[in-house]
C-alpha cells in the first residue's frame, strides 16, 4: 500500500498560496465549460444520448471491434491486438524497428503513460518527444503529467521560463507565454522534421468506417503522423463507437467539457494511411474486460477522457494529480486504478468528499460518487481498509443496534469530553481539532426533550 | 512476442464471457432532434470564427484572388501555395516529399463545409499534395461556399455519412494552447493564423 | 396525517434544538407527529467507508421501525439520501423499502411538496448564507445545481423565502462542498479544512450573518473553523430559521 493520498494532499496544502491559485485555475476551467454547456438547450439530451451510445456500443463490443478491424484492414490499415501494457510495448517497439526508427514523436496519449511507454522505448534505444506543450513541459521537467488534458497545470510560468531557460536557451527570467510558447515551436518544429515515426492516441474509433480520430488544439499530432512514413495509433478497447454520425454527439460535448471551448482547432480523421505511410491501430485491454464485467462499475468504461471531473472535483483542485499517484487522477482515476489494484491504490476512493459535482459534469454521465462508494466497499473486501477502521465501524454498528446501549455510550462520551481539559482535548490526536474546534457536546438529547415535550402519540 | 491472433481471440473471448443487458442505440438515422438551429446560420458562423481568432472574408468567385493575394502579401514573401480554391488557379506543391511543406508561408485550399455553432471547417486531402500542409504552413487560408455551412455537427456528419476522404480534418480557427498558466496563446505547432472565404452566390 | 420523525444521531446528541426547531416548525404546520424511541442510525457512516455489512442491519431496523408512519421526515438530507438512494443497494428486495423510500422526506422538502403552506408567519432580518449541502442537492435533486442545465426551483431556498425580511447572501461558488463529507473530514483533514475555510472567505465576502443549511454535518464542520478562527458569523439549520430564529 503507498503512502496514499491524504500525506501527499495534506503536502500540496501546507503552501496554502499555491494551492489556492491551483484551485483558482482549474475553477476557472470548469466555469468555461459551464458557460458553454448553457449555451446549448440540448445540453442533457446530449449527456443522455453520449452515455445511450456508449452503453450499447459496450453491450455489443466485440462485434463492434470485429466491425472496426475489418474496415480498417479494407482501408490499409494494421490492426493489432494487445491484452497486457507490455504487450502493446512490444508491438510498438517491433514495428519502429521495422523501419529502423529511433526518433519518434508522441501526441497526448493517457493510454501510453498507462503503458509506460516511453520508458521502455528508451530502454530500446528510442527516443521518444512528447509534441504537445503541456506534455513537453513535465517531459522536461521529468514529471508525470498532473491532469489528463492540461499536463502542465501545477506548473508556473516563472517556472516554464526558467525550464525553457536552462534546456531551449530563451531569456532568463521570461515568462510570456507568447514568448515561451514560440520557443517551444521551433524547438518542437525541429522534431516533428526529424521524427522517423509518429505515435498517437485515439479519441474515438469508428465500428463503422474502420477510422479512428484524434482532438488536439496544437496540430501536433497532425504535424507528427503526416510527415514520418510510420503512425502508429495507441487505443484502449472501449474507444470504440459504432458508427460515423455517433461523432456528433461526441465531438459537440468533448471540447466542451474538456476546455470550455466549442471544438478543439483539430478534430482529425485518419481512415487510411498517407501515401508511401504506414498506418497501425494498436488496440489494448489491460484489465478493460474484467472491469466491463462489474456491474456497478463498467460504465466507468464509457470516460472520454475530457478531465471534466477533475476541473469540478474540489478535492482534486485542492491536491493536484500528483496526489493521486496514477496515470489518470481525479474522480475517473478513483474508480478506475482501485478498481484493478484495490490494496495499492486503498486511499484514493477515500479521497473524496461524495459531493457528486463529478457525476453532473461527465458529458457521459457516468454515476462517479457512486461508483466510489462500491470501490470503498470492494477495498474493504480486500483488505485495503485499516483494522482500526474496520474494528470503529464494527464498533459503531454494534452500539447501534442497541438504543440503551447507543444512549448510555452517547451519554458517556459527552460527558468525558466536557471534562476533558482543552490541551487534551486538542492534542495531536485529535484530527478533527487540527483545523476545528469541537462540536458542543450538551447535556440532555432531543429523544429526551421529546419524551417531555413533544408528545409521544401511540408507541 | 506473443502470436497476435491469439490474443486478439482471448480479448474477444474475455468480452464474450460477459453478456450485457440489451442496450438500443438511441439515435435514428443519425439525427438528434432538438439540436440547436440558428436563426442567421451564416452571422452565427461568422462569430465562431471570429471567436476562434480566424479571420472572416466575403466575396463573389471573381474576387476571391484579390483576398488572396491580399493574405500572402501582408504574411511577407516567401513560399505560398494552393490547391481546389473557387476562382484560383491550382498552384499545389509538386515535390514528392511532404518535408517541403515545411517552407510553407501561406497555404490555401478549400474546405466542403463549415459549422455554424463552432467555425469548424471540414477539410480532406483529396485534393492536396500533402496533408502536412495544412498545418505546417505558417498562415492557413480556407475558402468554403456560404451556402456549405450548416448549424451544427449533426448535420455536419450527415452530409459526411457517404463521404470516405483516406485524411480528413474539422478545423476551428488557427492553431492554439493554453499550457503555460493557462493563456491562451494563438499560433501553437499548426498554422499561427487562419483567414475563412466564404464565397457567396 | 402521521409523520415519524426521523432524527439523526448526530443530531439528538449534539445538536438537539435542531431537532426542536423540526418540532416546533411541524407543530406550526398543524402536523402531527411521532418519534419512535427505537430509532438511532441509517447507517450512513459505516456504508460510506465501504463498511456495507455493518450497515446492513441498520437500514433493516430503519425500514422496520419507520413504516408504520405515513410519512417520515428527517432535517437532514443525507440521511434521507442513504434511505431513498442506498438503501437499495444494501438490503435489496426488503419488503416495505420501495414504499418507505416514496415517502421518506427532508423537512423543507416535505414542507414544499406535501404540505404547501400559503405563508409561515415568521420573520427573520439577518442575511442569511445559504449552503448548498450536497446530499440534499444532487442526490435529492432539492434544487437545481450549477453543473446541470436543467432548471427547476431550489426547494430550501423557496421554503425559506416564505419567511418575512429574509435576506440571501450572493456567492461567488454557488454549491461548492464545504469538506465535511463524513469521515473524509478526519481522513483528509487537510482538503477538508481548506474547503471549509474557502465556503467561509466566500460567505464573509458576501456579507452573510447567518450561515445555514438542510444538513448539521455541514454546519457542523464549518461552524467548528468560525469558532477556531473567530469569524463573525452566525450558524443556524435551516429548521431553526423556520422556527423564527429564536
Amino acid at each position: 500500500m503507498g503512502k496514499g493520498h491524504p500525506t501527499a494532499a495534506r503536502a500540496f496544502v501546507e503552501n496554502r498560496e499555491r494551492a489556492q491559485w491551483h484551485d483558482t485555475a482549474l475553477w476557472f476551467v470548469r466555469e468555461k465549460r459551464d458557460k458553454q454547456a448553457a449555451s446549448l438547450p440540448e445540453w442533457e439530451l446530449l449527456r443522455e444520448t453520449a452515455s445511450s451510445i456508449k452503453r450499447h456500443a459496450q453491450s455489443q463490443l466485440a462485434d463492434y471491434l470485429v466491425q472496426f478491424e475489418h474496415a480498417a484492414n479494407a482501408n490499409g490499415a494494421v490492426v493489432h491486438w494487445a491484452n497486457t501494457t507490455r504487450e502493446l510495448n512490444e508491438i510498438v517497439t517491433k514495428l519502429l524497428q521495422s523501419v529502423g526508427a529511433t526518433d519518434v514523436v508522441k501526441s497526448k496519449s493517457m493510454l501510453t503513460e498507462e503503458c509506460h511507454l516511453n520508458e521502455h522505448l528508451a530502454k530500446q534505444g528510442i527516443d521518444v518527444v512528447d509534441t504537445d506543450l503541456g506534455e513537453r513541459i513535465v517531459q522536461m521537467r521529468n514529471e508525470r503529467p498532473s491532469h489528463i488534458v492540461l499536463p502542465a497545470i501545477h506548473t508556473k510560468k516563472e517556472e516554464v521560463g526558467e525550464l525553457f531557460h536552462e534546456q531551449l536557451g530563451t531569456e532568463k527570467g521570461a515568462t510570456d507565454p507568447q514568448y515561451l510558447t514560440e520557443a517551444a515551436r521551433q524547438h518542437l518544429r525541429e522534431k516533428f522534421l526529424n521524427a522517423d515515426a509518429a505515435i498517437t492516441g485515439v479519441n474515438f474509433a469508428i465500428a463503422e468506417t474502420g477510422g479512428i480520430v484524434v482532438c488536439t488544439n496544437e496540430g501536433n499530432a497532425d504535424i507528427g503522423v503526416s510527415l514520418p512514413k510510420m503512425h502508429i495509433a495507441c487505443m484502449g478497447l472501449e474507444k470504440l463507437i459504432p458508427k460515423l454520425s455517433d461523432l456528433s454527439v461526441f465531438t459537440r460535448l468533448l471540447a466542451r467539457s474538456a476546455t470550455g471551448q466549442s471544438i478543439t482547432t483539430y478534430t482529425s480523421h485518419f481512415h487510411k494511411p498517407r501515401r508511401g505511410g504506414e498506418l497501425h491501430v494498436v488496440i489494448l485491454n489491460n484489465g478493460r474486460t474484467e472491469l466491463r464485467a462489474e456491474p456497478e462499475i463498467r460504465d466507468a468504461l464509457h470516460c472520454i477522457r475530457c478531465g471534466a471531473c477533475m476541473n469540478t472535483c474540489p478535492v482534486y483542485r485542492r491536491s493536484g494529480g500528483h496526489s493521486y499517484n496514477t496515470t489518470v487522477p481525479g474522480p475517473i482515476g478513483s474508480v478506475l486504478n482501485p478498481s484493478m489494484d484495490p490494496k495499492q491504490h486503498n486511499s484514493l476512493p477515500f479521497a473524496c468528499s461524495l459531493c457528486g459535482s463529478c457525476s453532473d459534469v461527465c458529458p457521459v454521465q457516468i454515476p462517479l460518487h457512486h461508483q466510489l462508494l462500491t470501490i470503498r466497499h470492494s477495498v474493504k473486501e480486500a483488505g485495503g481498509l485499516a483494522r482500526s477502521k474496520r474494528l470503529s465501524m464494527r464498533l459503531a454498528s454494534m452500539v447501534f443496534k442497541r438504543p440503551w446501549l447507543y444512549k448510555l455510550s452517547a451519554g458517556l462520551g459527552k460527558c468525558a469530553v466536557r471534562l476533558t481539559p482543552r490541551f487534551i482535548k486538542y492534542s495531536r490526536l485529535n484530527v478533527w481539532g487540527k483545523g476545528r474546534e469541537l462540536p458542543p457536546t450538551p447535556r440532555g438529547s432531543f429523544r429526551k426533550w421529546y419524551d417531555k415535550n413533544g408528545g409521544s402519540r401511540g408507541k | 512476442m506473443v502470436n497476435n491472433s491469439t490474443t486478439r481471440d482471448l480479448i474477444l473471448d474475455k468480452i464474450r464471457e460477459v453478456e450485457l443487458p440489451r442496450a438500443e442505440h438511441p439515435l435514428v438515422d443519425g439525427v438528434l432532434a432538438g439540436a440547436i438551429e440558428y436563426a442567421d446560420t451564416l452571422g452565427t458562423f461568422v462569430e465562431s470564427a471570429e471567436l476562434v481568432g480566424a479571420r472572416v472574408h466575403f466575396c463573389n468567385t471573381d474576387n476571391v484572388v484579390d483576398i488572396w493575394r491580399d493574405v500572402c502579401n501582408e504574411f511577407g514573401t516567401g513560399k505560398t501555395a494552393n490547391v481546389a480554391i473557387r476562382g484560383l488557379d491550382d498552384d499545389d506543391l509538386t515535390d514528392d516529399n511532404p518535408h517541403s511543406a515545411s517552407e510553407l508561408v501561406v497555404y490555401g485550399t478549400s474546405g466542403m463545409l463549415g459549422v455554424a455553432e463552432n467555425a469548424a471547417i471540414w477539410v480532406s486531402d483529396r485534393a492536396i499534395k500533402h496533408r502536412v500542409s495544412l498545418c505546417l504552413t505558417q498562415h492557413l487560408v480556407l475558402q468554403i461556399d456560404a451556402k456549405a455551412i450548416v448549424n451544427n455537427m449533426h448535420e455536419a456528419y450527415a452530409k459526411l455519412q457517404d463521404v470516405r476522404d483516406d485524411y480528413g480534418v474539422f478545423i476551428s480557427g488557427p492553431s492554439k494552447t493554453a499550457d503555460i498558466e493557462q493563456s491562451l496563446v494563438i499560433g501553437a505547432h499548426g498554422a499561427r493564423t487562419l483567414d475563412i472565404i466564404v464565397v457567396e452566390g | 396525517m402521521s409523520v415519524g420523525l426521523f432524527i439523526p444521531c448526530y443530531v439528538d446528541q449534539l445538536y438537539p434544538k435542531v431537532g426542536i426547531a423540526t418540532v416546533r416548525v411541524l407543530d406550526a404546520l398543524g402536523v402531527e407527529h411521532d418519534f419512535p424511541d427505537a430509532q438511532t442510525c441509517c447507517g450512513q457512516p459505516m456504508a460510506n467507508t465501504g463498511c456495507f455489512e455493518d450497515a446492513v442491519p441498520l437500514a433493516q431496523r430503519f425500514v422496520e421501525i419507520f413504516s408504520q408512519y405515513e410519512y417520515v421526515v428527517a432535517p437532514s438530507g443525507s440521511c434521507v439520501a442513504m434511505v431513498r438512494h442506498h438503501f437499495d443497494q444494501l438490503i435489496p428486495d426488503t419488503p416495505g423499502l420501495a414504499e418507505l423510500k416514496s415517502k421518506t422526506y427532508e423537512l423543507c422538502e416535505f414542507i414544499h411538496d406535501v404540505l404547501q403552506p400559503e405563508s409561515l408567519d415568521v420573520a427573520f432580518d439577518k442575511q442569511v448564507g445559504l449552503h448548498q449541502s450536497c446530499h440534499g442537492l444532487r442526490e435529492l435533486r432539492l434544487g437545481s445545481c450549477s453543473e446541470r442545465m436543467s432548471g427547476g426551483e431550489n426547494k430550501i431556498r423557496n421554503v425559506l423565502e416564505r419567511v418575512n425580511g429574509i435576506r440571501f447572501s450572493s456567492l461567488k461558488r454557488a454549491d461548492e462542498c464545504c469538506g465535511f463529507g463524513g469521515t473524509f473530514a478526519v481522513s483528509e483533514d487537510a482538503v477538508s479544512v481548506m474547503m471549509g475555510e474557502d465556503r467561509l472567505r466566500d460567505h464573509l465576502e458576501a456579507g452573510t450573518e447567518v450561515l445555514t443549511a438542510g444538513d448539521v454535518s455541514c454546519l457542523m464542520h464549518l461552524e467548528g473553523i468560525i469558532k477556531r478562527h473567530k469569524h463573525p458569523i452566525e450558524v443556524m439549520h435551516v429548521s431553526e430559521i423556520l422556527a423564527g430564529g429564536a
